[in-house]
């Protein structure tokens, strides 16, 4: 039924995924699909395979059967470099920064997609590498004052509070210039404040036409920010809708709460 | 007596520093010890002896040397390492090992095991500063050494592809995901690497001569140096080379030349009781 579904407006379709590990399957069967521009929340208990779906779908991991495509290319089982210059970029559950770099630093290998990384212009500096090298600098200079951090901007990454920490994840992230932004619980462990600024970080992210498919496990920040909930549970797909449409479903007060609970 | 020595260790710091280079910026990449490193040393000087039989002019000589210790390098990652990428590290330890027998073995089948001496165009002449001579090679191979050195900087710090292979070295899933292609970023470091081990051997032949066996001991050294610098630190490799070499040239002129090895390593074994994390090296918290 669900298989070979075409939605033309949909930037990313996940059809028929499945990966096991030794035997348990962290994603079965799971088809699922991001409109363009929308902020598509994937919620889930913990174990359900959310952060193995990301992982699919960054080329971190390969799927066992089943499908990914970007748009209407097929991504499946490409290299992670490949799938980032195609335009998917993300964030980690646990923050993962480069211990050793600036805020600047780090966000400056994030535009090495920009400037194309080869060897042999950089050594000469040619014309059209001292161009795009003065390009990526400009953008870097954007984006860091889009998330707030160009004050910081020779502090190193790793030593910043944590809430900023996130903040230069993102910016590195955007110095790809993705049309798909992966976030993966990126307010865990952010206090309300922190949480608050980054959801409106998010929105601002979005508007600026990027289409942010993200994993929550905080209702209100996945009620207000998302027009889009996948939910999962033991790797499978529970229900899919808009918020208004999630918030009271039985299955998804069964999953999180359990049957007893979801009568109380 | 004592300039002397200290020229000698100087000079043989150099080699050992640049060999760290080698250990140092694949361990970054890959955390692991290319035991086979030493071969690379070997197999570029070798070459470079080859090249010189064919009347090749000597410049290109040593350049050809360098360039097959890259080949060398490269090749022996994409055919081994990279396949097993996702093996135990033992494995590829135990790789290594093999590696670096089967190639030693090999250069005593083509070239034979007869100890060979590297031309220089310097070594028939001497520098006099005071009262005292010193060898133009022995300049030529500091000289080359501290070039080397400014030109990694450079690499390392002043472009993209060189920050490209820090970020791969603190964090080598982050990197993949921002369009860096983490394949190309190993085997540029084991080229890299192995072109300046390669050097390392092609400078040394002229002095200690060209045999097969001749990568063991400056590999273990230049492991020794890596490990005293830091593992992972590259200045601080370079530093601890430098230092590895003086120490041995003093305890070769002041104590006898039969110790020199035992007391490097005596000064190794008291590095790492004391500073476990190297001369130069950060404390990793281990989390528990």
């Amino acid at each position: 039924m669900s298989s070979n579904f075409v939605d033309d407006s949909a930037i990313l379709t996940v059809n028929q995924l499945s990966k096991s590990f030794g035997g348990v399957k962290a994603v079965n069967n799971l088809s699922f699909s991001v409109k363009e521009n929308n902020i598509h929340a994937i919620i889930g208990p913990n174990g359900a395979g959310k952060s193995t779906l990301f992982n699919l779908i960054t080329g971190v991991i390969t799927p066992d059967t089943g499908e990914i495509k970007l748009s209407n290319q097929d991504i499946t089982s490409l290299r992670p470099d490949k799938i980032a210059e195609r335009g998917v970029s993300r964030t980690f559950q646990n923050i993962r920064l480069f211990p050793d770099m600036t805020v600047f630093e780090t966000v400056l290998i994030g535009t090495y997609l920009m400037t194309g990384g080869k060897l042999l212009p950089a050594v000469f500096r040619t014309k059209s590498f001292r161009n795009k090298e003065r390009e990526a600098k400009e953008r870097i200079e954007e984006i860091l004052k889009f998330v707030g951090l160009w004050d910081m901007r020779h502090e190193y990454a790793a030593r910043l509070s944590y809430g900023n920490q996130r903040r230069v994840e993102i910016a590195r992230a955007l110095a790809t210039n993705p049309d798909l932004l992966l976030l993966d619980e990126p307010t865990a462990g952010m206090n309300q404040q922190e949480t608050k600024e980054l959801m409106q970080l998010f929105s601002q992210v979005n508007n600026q036409g990027i289409t942010i498919l993200i994993i929550a496990h905080d209702m209100h920040l996945v009620n207000t920010l998302s027009n889009q909930i996948t939910v999962i549970n033991f790797g499978e797909k529970l229900v899919e809708g808009p918020p208004e449409m999630i918030q009271n479903h039985p299955a998804v007060l069964e999953a999180y709460m359990g049957r007893a609970e979801a009568n109380a | 007596m004592f300039i002397d020595q200290l020229i000698n260790g100087i000079v043989l710091g150099s080699i050992y520093a640049l060999m760290a280079i080698g250990y140092t910026m694949v361990w970054n990449v890959l955390r692991f010890i290319n035991f086979a490193h030493g071969e690379v040393y070997m197999g570029g000087a070798f070459v470079s002896l080859y090249l010189l039989l064919l009347d090749t002019p000597i410049w290109l000589a040593y350049l050809g040397g360098v360039c097959a210790g890259a080949l060398l390098g490269y090749l022996m990652e994409k055919m081994v390492y990279m396949r097993m990428r996702n093996a135990p590290k033992l494995n590829l330890l135990i790789a290594a090992i093999g590696i670096s027998i089967v190639l030693q073995n090999l250069a005593q089948y083509i070239w034979g095991a007869t100890p060979e001496r590297l031309t220089s165009p310097f070594l028939s002449k001497n520098i006099a500063v005071g009262d005292m001579l010193i060898n133009q090679h022995y300049i030529f191979i500091i000289i080359l050494t501290i070039l080397v050195m400014i030109v990694l900087e450079l690499f390392i710090n002043r472009t993209l592809m060189g920050k490209a292979v820090q970020a791969a070295s603190q964090n080598i899933k982050a990197t993949q995901l921002m369009g860096i292609n983490a394949n190309k970023i190993i085997s540029i470091t084991f080229a890299i690497g192995s072109a300046v081990g390669a050097l390392a051997g092609i400078l040394v032949g002229p002095v200690f001569l060209v045999y097969p066996t001749m990568g063991v001991f400056a590999g273990l050294k230049g492991f020794t140096a890596s490990v005293m610098g830091g593992m992972g630190n590259i200045p601080g490799a370079m530093i601890a080379g430098l230092l590895l070499g003086v120490i041995e040239s003093f305890a070769a002129g002041f104590i006898s030349s039969g110790y020199r090895d035992a007391v490097a390593m005596v000064i190794l074994l008291f590095i790492l009781l004391v500073r476990p994390q190297g001369i130069f090296g950060k404390i990793v918290q281990q989390k528990v």
